[in-house]
């Protein structure tokens, strides 16, 4: 096994970075600016990096560091292993509120929420970007997924379609890693180039995911005329396996361990930890550092020695603004503020310069800097076409003790019902079995033992039985449905809200249309098939004064309840012309031919697939187009 | 903190309350420090007390039956009791009383009284984040231990 080995010979101060003209400046050291920056330098051409977030954790030690401050605290949601900034903030999910009487929420959360719905979706700040506490689940979009406006009359079509893709596809489950059955996906409509296989094999379904298998076994719904028969089948993921002797025409794979400064036997085969979201303690998931350290050992290369081709990396320096020269409309230089204790604002302003710049800062982020600084784009499309998953939450006991919290987050799905004619009529969706209780519902396993407790008086060996009985059972299938790009949804900044730094935060506006709450509807039903073929409890309620009552609507006369699924995307779409879009299929800007903005951001749409592997393959073909760019003008 | 005269009877109550052996709760290294916890939180007078009310039931052939009624259905001892429970369930003090004062509030005790937690033992399952079971454990049943 490799490790991710992180040469500390890069470390730059931001005296000397402001000296140079670097070929490439990226903004985000998460997966899409990871990606480029290592493309790049490998390359031969030099990069700096910004990273608005702490950057101490290249280490072993510093790991466990945040593991520990993630055992020690009370609120363990996505962002508690990682340390927290007033000047560069993450969203926290338990800052959600309710609005009240409809006016936005200015207080002091993150997001200023201007509703309809508040959105609870988080991302993380910290080198390595939100891939340090994302789950890990690796679906490809489905070639209907590119074209749901001609296929369906719903969405916005990409300029470019799933064959143009899937090249890059591969390079993203290379450098991710990633784990899964390529046979079980092709079954779904996916086209996968040659005798691929995935670098490793699938991770094993888990006792659970066979229970339900088992129970579902030849299952069938009828949507929209078609008939839909449902089965368990493993989630492609980006964690480390068993690797697969066929990969890469029979050469294999060697999979990447833990990152460190010197050689660890950490980070081999996912362990099962049950806590990928939000801290993989064995490093066996794939995080943005392990092509971040790829990258700063560039700096040992040859070429780029004799060339003086440096990449550093600049941490707890926040981007404030893009500047253009109105002469060229190029991108001339980005201001910073960097700070230096994490609770004092206390900083220092500089600017940097490149040839050409990459924004990779996630799909809300991006458009706030850009917002910030006065570029809404011809189009004024920047911020606009903001989507995320919601999903839905269904939960139950199963039968028998199924051995519930054990294993990866999700190892098994229920996928059939992604794409169909339906689609013209209401919204597709994706189903994960968790592995992990009811945990993101109800706050079980904590809010059982409460109850047992408190409520039940329970106690010594009542307790031992009641405990088993409560959670081992457990099954929850959260559906994840999609969303359409709808222009109202959308990014925004304005001058009355701003952090420490003086930055202005980011206010979302956030609406479900029907088609997706029909969706979500749908979802529910058949939630209640799949119970009820298994004999499962169903537990599931919706509450409308609970704490995360704001995800929830009536739709056909029914109370539902949705959630955020962090996957924001949408905000500077791609398209045909700098009149309909933000960036061109390679995600260059059309007002700024140096600037490329990448990530979700990017994406028409976002089926039914997390959006992380989608964005990596994004990222592997603009870094192909910055390529061309640096050795085209590089005499200039 | 084990020297003090309280100490021993507390490991007792804290089995008889738990469902777990004294020896696996000597085993969770975090005793010493639920035991300071509670004194700290309650007071070592208080403590003394109800585990004063403890001793003189604790050889009663049925022994639920009288904790129930002179340990959990007391205005007193009940929330203190339960919240022992939780303690060395999920390794977090609950606020006891309506408002929070420097020592009553909702914590984790330490990084380790989380990983030690009853709880995961109970159902066969490892703290999440931390005793990794190991590459496909997830597979196979539930080893769930006897009570």
């Amino acid at each position: 096994m490799a490790y991710a080995q992180v040469p500390l010979r890069n470390v730059v101060d931001h005296e000397t970075a402001s000296k140079i003209l670097y070929d490439v400046v990226i903004v985000g050291s998460g997966v899409a600016g990871a990606i480029i920056a290592n493309e790049l330098s490998r390359n031969g051409f030099s990069v700096l990096i910004l990273e608005a977030g702490p950057g101490h954790d290249f280490t072993i030690p510093g790991h466990e560091k945040n593991l520990y401050r993630f055992y020690s605290a009370v609120a363990k949601d996505s962002n508690a292993p990682y340390p927290a900034t007033p000047n560069a903030r993450m969203p926290r999910d338990f800052e959600t509120k309710k609005l009240v009487n409809g006016a936005p929420d200015t207080s002091n959360s993150y997001f200023v929420q201007n509703g309809p719905f508040p959105l609870e979706s988080t991302y993380a700040k910290v080198v390595g970007g939100t891939t340090m506490h994302w789950q890990g689940s690796t679906p490809r979009m489905l070639p209907d997924d590119f074209m749901t406006e001609s296929n369906y009359g719903q969405g916005r079509d990409w300029p470019i379609g799933y064959d143009e893709i899937e090249p890059y596809y591969q390079m993203a489950e290379r450098e991710m890693g990633v784990s899964g059955d390529v046979e079980s996906q092709k079954d779904l409509g996916l086209r996968f180039a040659g005798q691929y296989v995935y670098p490793m094999q699938e991770l094993p379904l888990s006792y659970l995911d066979k229970q339900v298998s088992e129970g579902l076994h030849g299952a069938q719904v009828s949507l929209d005329g078609e008939i839909y028969s449902m089965s368990v089948r493993t989630i492609p993921q980006a964690r480390n396996g068993v690797p697969n002797p066929k990969y890469d025409e029979g050469k294999g794979y060697q999979p990447v361990g833990a990152v460190n400064t010197h050689q660890t036997s950490l980070g081999e085969r996912c362990q099962g930890n049950n806590n990928c979201v939000p801290i993989c303690p064995v490093q066996a998931k794939y995080d943005a550092r392990k092509t971040l350290a790829k990258a700063l050992g560039n700096n040992a290369l040859e070429k780029n020695i004799s060339s003086g081709k440096r990449i550093d990396l600049l941490y707890q320096t926040v981007a404030s603004k893009v500047w253009i020269d109105p002469a060229t409309d190029r991108v001339s230089r980005i201001s910073y503020k960097a700070y230096g204790a994490l609770q004092s604002s206390e900083h220092k302003s500089g600017e940097v310069r490149g040839r050409i710049f990459v924004i990779a800062a996630n799909a809300v982020e991006t458009p706030r800097l850009m917002l910030a600084s006065g570029l809404p784009s011809t189009s004024g499309l920047m911020g606009c076409n903001l989507m995320d998953h919601p999903y839905l939450l269904a939960w139950g006991l199963m039968p028998k003790p199924a051995g519930t919290f054990r294993g990866t987050q999700s190892t098994g799905g229920i996928e059939e019902l992604r794409s169909g004619s339906f689609r013209r009529n209401q919204a597709a969706f994706r189903v994960d079995i968790h592995n992990d209780g009811w945990g993101w519902a109800t706050g079980s396993p904590y809010s059982d033992l409460l109850d047992l407790v408190d409520n039940q008086n329970k106690f010594s060996k009542d307790l031992r039985s009641g405990l088993v009985d409560r959670l081992s059972r457990q099954l929850l299938l959260a559906f994840m449905v999609e969303l359409p790009a709808i222009k109202s949804n959308r990014v925004t900044v304005d001058s009355r809200y701003c952090d420490a730094l003086g930055n202005e935060r980011p206010a979302i506006t956030f609406d479900l249309p029907d088609y997706v709450k029909a969706g979500l509807a749908y979802s529910r039903q058949i939630s209640r098939t799949i119970f009820q073929r298994l004999g499962v409890e169903d537990c599931t309620h919706y509450d409308p004064y609970g704490e995360v009552g704001f995800g929830y609507f009536t739709f056909a006369g029914q109370g539902y309840l949705f959630r955020g699924g962090n996957h924001f995307a949408g905000t500077h779409l791609m398209g045909h012309s700098r009149n309909d879009s933000v960036v061109n299929s390679w995600q260059r800007s059309w007002d700024h031919e140096n600037l490329y903005l990448v990530g979700a951001g990017s994406m028409c749409s976002i089926g039914t697939a997390n959006t992380t592997l989608t964005l990596a393959a994004l990222s592997f073909r603009s870094a192909e187009q910055i390529l061309k760019d640096l050795t085209s003008t590089s005499g200039t | 903190m084990s020297g003090h005269s309280d100490f021993k009877l507390f490991l007792e109550f804290s089995a008889a309350i738990t469902g777990y052996s004294q020896f696996q709760l000597q085993g969770t290294g975090q005793a010493e420090l639920y035991f300071s916890t509670l004194i700290e939180v309650v007071g070592a007078g208080v403590v003394s007390e109800m585990l004063g009310v403890y001793r003189d039931i604790a050889s009663h052939e049925y022994l639920d039956e009288m904790l129930k009624q002179h340990i959990f259905a007391d205005a007193r001892w009940g929330p203190i009791a339960r919240n022992v429970i939780k303690l060395w369930y999920v390794g977090t003090w609950y606020q006891l009383d309506k408002f929070p004062n420097a020592v009553d509030f909702k914590r984790i005790v330490s990084p380790i009284a989380y990983t030690e937690g009853l709880l995961w033992r109970t159902i066969g399952a490892n703290p999440s984040g931390a005793k990794a079971p190991g590459y496909g454990s997830w597979a196979n049943p539930p080893t769930i231990p006897p009570t």
